[in-house]
């Protein structure tokens, strides 16, 4: 078996990127170029917000896209929920797709609120066949939608269901195989839930199709009451680091990211960390050439 | 006998009424006796521990949005009633506004209105006019995007073409109403509120990368309105009231320098 097998060619590597934060904006555009390869928008902040057609983010999304590649990641499609997927949703989204031409788009393997209202949370869902008969419909209409196929990013959770049939692991593989969709995988979320749960995170990459990893995630989390919650406010943790390591070694140069949303830092302290995630990877194929990094 | 499994709509149909509960998640789980059972618990955490980081988030993460959306407002109630007035404030306005929305930051749209009827706030009618503006700010950062007005091409034209020019107004300027002293509370929350003798329109726009707030003058207003009717700069000319022109071009040049003229109309 080859231990660096290459990520599915559907899913090039753009590198090691960042999420793209409003406070962020001008130092991106204004500044010399920053060392970063690609950037990851969050897809909700580029819609119809405050009743507007993209105002000035959009505009800034555009310029930073002539020079960067970029990668659409949603919040709200509520792939999970029983209601009806929301036409006017997916119809924002692929136009604002065709206007930015991303590498391509993800959403989360969660739902985010039900009777039309959004609890603006990535809620867990029971690991069962009606689930995932349920998520498999969905992602299928979706990519028939969107005329490409997308990647499901997994959530961590804090809440496991009892009447589960199966694994998180086992869900995700079988979910990406019937769905012919791609897997977004984030590694902080991973050892989150392995805490929180009592898994083995390695056993959970082992089970892994490598050939649906598109893009991994990392970011920080905190500790509250006793469990690991992914609050996205603190650098990426030691143990994530060590995983990261580990899901390159199984899955290969798969593009990577670093996610701040709370507390979020200076441009420089996420370049040192985007830096750290690079000399990671090189260190696992063992480039010839290190990235100059400054941690 | 071992009770059936809830199905994915009854698990979410109750995770959603737990996780929204003002009471929290512990009070809130016992309303729901037949999802309790299906939720794992551990000696790490129990299931009200468990469920309540979903239910502490929800409260959390939507009352820090708002926090952002509505710093002015914040500031206010803070410092003139109590630091959980806010986070008060968002709990019943979400009690009655659920999100329907996608992008978080929507989710403010409805706050202006309710505060306005709010049993305890309302009496404060500064206050809603003071979220009316801060929401407006956010509208104007969103609002359609349009080259900036180049004063150059208003010269380059000849004398005799400036009758007949229809300036335009961007799509990023609001205006409102209001009886207080509502845009100088919002460059300055520490201000005190102040009844003014006659209603005033305070205008909200954006300017480059940042949204701004000004209360117009008088000629402003009018002149504002003038424009907003569509008349041309020969109709301004005729109408407005001194022989000297030369305020009404200093208006002129100050909304084509910050923003708030969009172009002209031949």
């Amino acid at each position: 078996m080859n231990r660096f097998r290459a990520p599915s060619e559907m899913f090039p590597s753009l590198g090691i990127g960042l999420g793209l934060r409003p406070v962020h904006y001008s130092e991106i555009l204004e500044a010399s170029p920053p060392q970063i390869d690609w950037f990851e928008a969050t897809t909700e902040n580029y819609l119809s917000t405050a009743g507007g057609k993209g105002g000035r983010p959009l505009q800034v999304l555009e310029a930073i896209r002539r020079d960067y590649p970029i990668v659409l990641h949603g919040v709200s499609l509520s792939l999970g929920s029983v209601d009806p997927l929301d036409s006017a949703y997916l119809k924002e989204w692929k136009a604002l797709i065709e206007r930015v031409e991303p590498a391509w788009v993800s959403d989360h393997l969660c739902w985010t609120g039900v009777g039309g209202e959004n609890l603006h949370d990535l809620l867990p869902l029971p690991y069962t066949e009606e689930a995932l008969t349920h998520l498999t419909d969905r992602i299928r209409r979706v990519q028939d939608f969107l005329g490409r196929r997308i990647l499901v990013e997994n959530v961590s959770s804090y809440v496991a269901f009892n009447h589960s049939t199966l694994t998180e692991w086992e869900f995700l593989a079988e979910l990406t195989r019937r769905a012919d969709c791609g897997l977004l995988l984030d590694v902080n979320n991973v050892f989150v839930s392995s805490v929180n749960h009592g898994f083995d995170p390695e056993h959970y990459f082992e089970a892994l199709p490598a050939e649906r990893v598109g893009q991994i995630h990392l970011a920080g989390h905190s500790e509250q009451n006793g469990l690991l919650v992914d609050t996205h406010d603190h650098a990426v943790a030691d143990p994530v680091w060590n995983l990261f390591r580990s899901a390159l070694t199984r899955f290969g140069r798969v593009t990577s990211m670093i996610e701040w949303d709370a507390k979020i830092p200076d441009f420089a302290k996420l370049t040192a960390e985007a830096n750290r995630a690079k000399l990671i990877q090189s260190e696992v194929f063992k480039d010839e050439a290190h990235p100059s990094v400054a941690l | 006998m071992k009770p059936t499994p809830p199905s994915l709509s009854e698990i979410q149909s109750g995770f959603s009424q737990i996780t929204k509960d003002p009471r929290g998640a512990g009070p809130a789980v016992k309303d729901h006796p037949s999802l309790e059972p299906f939720i794992a618990f551990d000696e790490r955490a129990s299931r009200v521990t468990r469920l309540s980081v979903y239910a502490e988030g929800y409260f959390s993460r939507l009352v820090d949005s708002l926090s952002g959306d509505f710093p002015n407002l914040k500031r206010i109630l803070d410092h003139s009633y109590s630091l959980d007035a806010f986070p008060k404030l968002i709990a019943d306005f979400l009690q009655e506004c659920p999100s329907q929305v996608w992008n978080i930051g929507d989710v403010g749209r409805r706050l202006p209105a309710f505060l306005a009827r709010h049993e305890i706030l309302a009496e404060e009618e500064y206050l809603a006019d003071l979220a009316k503006v801060e929401w407006a700010v956010i509208e104007a950062f969103y609002s359609e995007n349009v080259a900036a007005f180049d004063s150059a091409t208003l010269r380059a034209l000849p004398p005799d073409a400036w009758p007949g020019l229809i300036p335009a107004i961007s799509p990023s300027v609001r205006t409102l109403t209001t009886w207080w002293n509502t845009a100088e509370l919002w460059h300055n929350p520490s201000l005190e509120p102040c009844r003014l003798d006659e209603s005033a329109t305070v205008m909200i726009w954006r300017n480059g990368w940042r949204s701004d707030v000004a209360r117009l003058s008088p000629s402003e207003s009018t002149l504002y309105d003038w424009i907003r009717t569509g008349f041309n700069l020969g109709s301004i000319g005729e109408k407005w009231p001194d022989e000297d022109p030369t305020p009404v071009m200093e208006i002129f040049n100050g909304w084509m320098t910050n923003g708030i003229l969009a172009g002209i109309k031949t």
